[in-house]
């Protein structure tokens, strides 16, 4: 028996295929939940009533150190039990959206409490309105060092997928399990997949720093 | 002479690596009746450059044993980069520089000159001390831990030894007091005085000192002058400053250069330079550094 | 629910609890110490060793983290080396959080202030000297948050050895669930206990060893 048999590789391709199909979309949807949601996070955090900003960290806290896999078990088991039913697809890009959005908050957060404060001043100084502060000097200081960050959590986040098939969505790795567990070969077909998460780290990351540079250049910072 | 530069003398003996005690030992015997004569750090022609600009252009200047030298100038003249490269703090990029007779980044090999080793590097490096205009004291130690390290693991000092001589370089400078702070808890002045005495528990024959009251608040920069003073006065040491405090240089100098492109385009006995520049340059920095006062 | 249920079912989480206890530690163990290895060969100035820790480094962050323990567990077999499932565990996590580990040595040692290495230098440390003593100290310091976050993640991750068939916490939470059919119960029980685990074990932890390493960079008082 060979090690590396090249014909497996090109018969997993398809189920791949199919599954890289369902991660990525999976990935897009759940990155887009996490984006919004973390900043509806970062602005109830920075909530002038105490109660409310310490509630939303606390949340935020609990997310952060819980396992997805079982964050994604209470969505998806406790649903039914009390009359919801949830379908996989929207409870697992839905947990991956809430996770993540635990994470992008606190990148806000960080983003926006590190423009300098006597931005903040000049602002009052120059008596500009509170949204024109906020839309026309504080955001594009703030945005751009948010970029790397954020682009880790995207990444991470993709490489977080698998755990999907926990609630039998076929996302790209589980077909590689089924594909090894149906001819009894898995080597060809998951290493194949941990290349493809290579790969698409490495383009992932490529945008990521573009798009950093860009807005760098953009708004002349550095 | 004080006790100080006895020890020192006796410093070479007690180096750790035989080898290069032994080197050291015979290059002193071959050489010693002219070394006193031989300046002690040569710079031949020396190049430095970053990328297309040229911030020293074939600099040729020598000092000599125990002289006292400030080196000013405009910024960005290569006044600073002149004592990194002593320190092999830069690479440069062209020249060789003679420390106490020998090549410092370079070896003789076959009649031929090559790259140093490390090892040869950190044999002729020990006879150099610098104080930077930054202090960079280590800051997980304390006053006196900083001045022990170095002696105890590069020297191979015992601790006892080595807390001796630290705790008489912290008295030297006027802060027998404050041994066991650590470096956030010291003034910028402090924090400088420390740092010489970090630097001088090496026994270094060459000191340099770049910039080293320009951190400082103004009145701070006194009590860190008062140190370099005394050690100028009553010990046997070769010093290279570069400083922006012109009275300072002009009392405590034998030999100001002025530094301007990259090229020293007048030097002088401090009186001479200061007092009547000859050179047009020279005339105008002064002028401009002198009106600010 | 019967009694004789109650006392399998307690047995079962707390199975489970140990289980992830003890596949976190170990795994932080191995991703600790290859890490600070992996790290301090990536700012080697031999260029070999740099190479190495770069393909270490990407290869275990760039492939997920699942997709190793399969390896691991499915492809190794083939090699004719036979991992039990705990070693692959505790391995494959702890690798796998190493790769992020060296990160933050390498972040945390080139972090330090550039003076540090200069004043080494003209004090003529050797290099290893100038790295034990001066730099991986202040290194340690400002790297010591970050491991808190991967000793996190490294809880967070021992949830995937569910998938290499290890009963442990997660897993046992839902087969306590299935058996009952509560699930809003055990995985509401499993979720407080991943919290407490975190917050009042692994983040004390980190803060203790924090204090206990930045003496010298907060002002304190002296004797």
């Amino acid at each position: 028996m060979k090690i590396w048999d090249w014909s497996y590789v090109w018969e997993a391709f398809p189920y791949l295929y199919q599954g890289a199909i369902v991660t990525i979309e999976a990935t897009l949807l759940g990155f887009a939940i996490a984006l919004i949601l973390g900043l509806v996070f970062a602005m109830i955090r920075q909530s002038p009533n105490r109660y409310v900003s310490t509630t939303m960290a606390e949340i935020v806290e609990f997310i952060r150190s819980t396992p997805l896999l079982l964050q994604l078990f209470f969505v998806y088991f406790v649903g039914p039990q009390i009359g919801i039913f949830i379908p996989a697809w929207t409870a697992g890009v839905g947990v991956l959206g809430i996770h993540y959005a635990a994470y992008c908050s606190e990148v806000f957060r960080g983003g926006i409490e590190n423009v300098d404060g006597g931005q903040w001043e000049a602002c009052t100084a120059l008596n500009l309105s509170r949204t024109r502060t906020w839309r026309t000097i504080i955001l594009p200081q703030a945005i751009p060092p948010m970029v790397p960050a954020l682009g880790n959590y995207f990444i991470g986040m993709f490489k977080d997928t698998p755990v999907l098939a926990a609630i039998s969505i076929f996302e790209m790795l589980q077909q590689a399990k089924n594909f090894g567990g149906n001819n009894y070969r898995y080597i060809e077909a998951i290493t194949m997949c941990g290349f493809f998460y290579y790969v698409f780290s490495l383009v992932a990351s490529a945008i990521v720093q573009s798009v950093r540079v860009w807005l760098n250049r953009r708004y002349h910072l550095q | 002479m004080s006790e100080f530069v006895l020890r020192f003398e006796d410093d070479l003996t007690k180096r750790p690596r035989a080898s290069a005690r032994r080197d050291e030992l015979d290059l002193d015997i071959r050489r010693s009746e002219k070394v006193m004569n031989e300046p002690i750090v040569r710079f031949e022609n020396v190049t430095k450059r970053y990328g297309a600009l040229t911030v020293l252009d074939e600099l040729n200047l020598e000092i000599a044993r125990n002289e006292k030298v400030s080196i000013i100038g405009p910024s960005g003249s290569g006044k600073t980069t002149v004592l990194r490269m002593l320190m092999t703090l830069e690479h440069i990029n062209g020249g060789v520089i003679w420390v106490d007779g020998e090549p410092l980044t370079h070896t003789q090999k076959n009649g031929q000159i090559v790259p140093a080793s490390e090892r040869h590097l950190r044999r002729v490096r020990a006879k150099i001390g610098m104080v930077f205009q930054h202090f960079n004291l280590f800051p997980h130690m304390t006053a006196l831990q900083n001045c022990m390290e170095a002696p105890i693991s590069v020297l191979g000092l015992s601790k006892k030894e080595a807390e001796a001589r630290a705790a008489e370089l912290l008295d030297l400078v006027g802060l027998g007091d404050k041994k066991n702070h650590f470096p956030i808890q010291l003034s910028g002045g402090q924090k400088q005085r420390v740092a010489i005495a970090r630097a001088l528990a090496m026994r270094p024959k060459v000191m340099l000192f770049d910039e080293v009251t320009s951190a400082l608040d103004p009145e701070l920069v006194g009590e860190v002058l008062n140190v370099i003073r005394k050690l100028s006065a009553e010990h046997d040491l070769t010093m290279l400053m570069v400083t922006h405090q012109m009275g300072f240089a002009k009392e405590f100098s034998d030999r100001v250069c002025f530094f301007s492109g990259g090229k020293i385009v007048e030097q002088g006995p401090p009186s001479q330079l200061l007092g009547n520049p000859q050179n047009e340059r020279t005339q105008q920095f002064l002028n401009a550094v002198l009106e600010t006062r | 629910m019967s009694k004789v249920d109650l006392s399998f079912i307690f047995a079962v989480l707390t199975k489970g609890v140990m289980t992830t206890v003890i596949v976190t530690l170990g795994a932080c163990v191995v991703a600790i110490v290859l890490g600070l290895f992996v790290g301090l060969t990536r700012v080697s100035p031999r260029r070999q060793l740099r190479w190495f820790s770069i393909a270490y480094i990407e290869f275990f962050r760039g492939t997920s983290m699942l997709v190793q323990l399969y390896w691991w567990f499915f492809v190794l077999p083939i090699f004719g080396i036979f991992l039990s499932p705990w070693t692959v565990g505790i391995l494959g996590i702890g690798m796998n959080a190493s790769g992020y580990a060296a990160e933050y040595v390498r972040a945390a040692i080139q972090a330090v202030d550039r003076g540090q290495y200069e004043a080494s230098t003209a004090l003529n440390f050797s290099r290893l000297t100038m790295m034990r003593r001066i730099i991986l100290p202040q290194a340690m310091r400002a790297m010591l948050p970050t491991w808190g976050n991967m000793l996190i993640d490294v809880l967070k991750g021992s949830s995937l050895v569910f998938f290499i068939t290890i009963p442990e916490f997660t897993s046992a939470a839902k087969q306590a669930a299935d058996a009952t059919g509560d699930y809003m119960l055990f995985f509401a029980v499993a979720l407080f206990g991943y919290y407490i685990i975190a917050r009042a074990l692994i983040t004390p932890f980190v803060r203790w060893l924090e204090r206990r390493v930045s003496r010298g960079f907060v002002r304190e008082q002296v004797a």
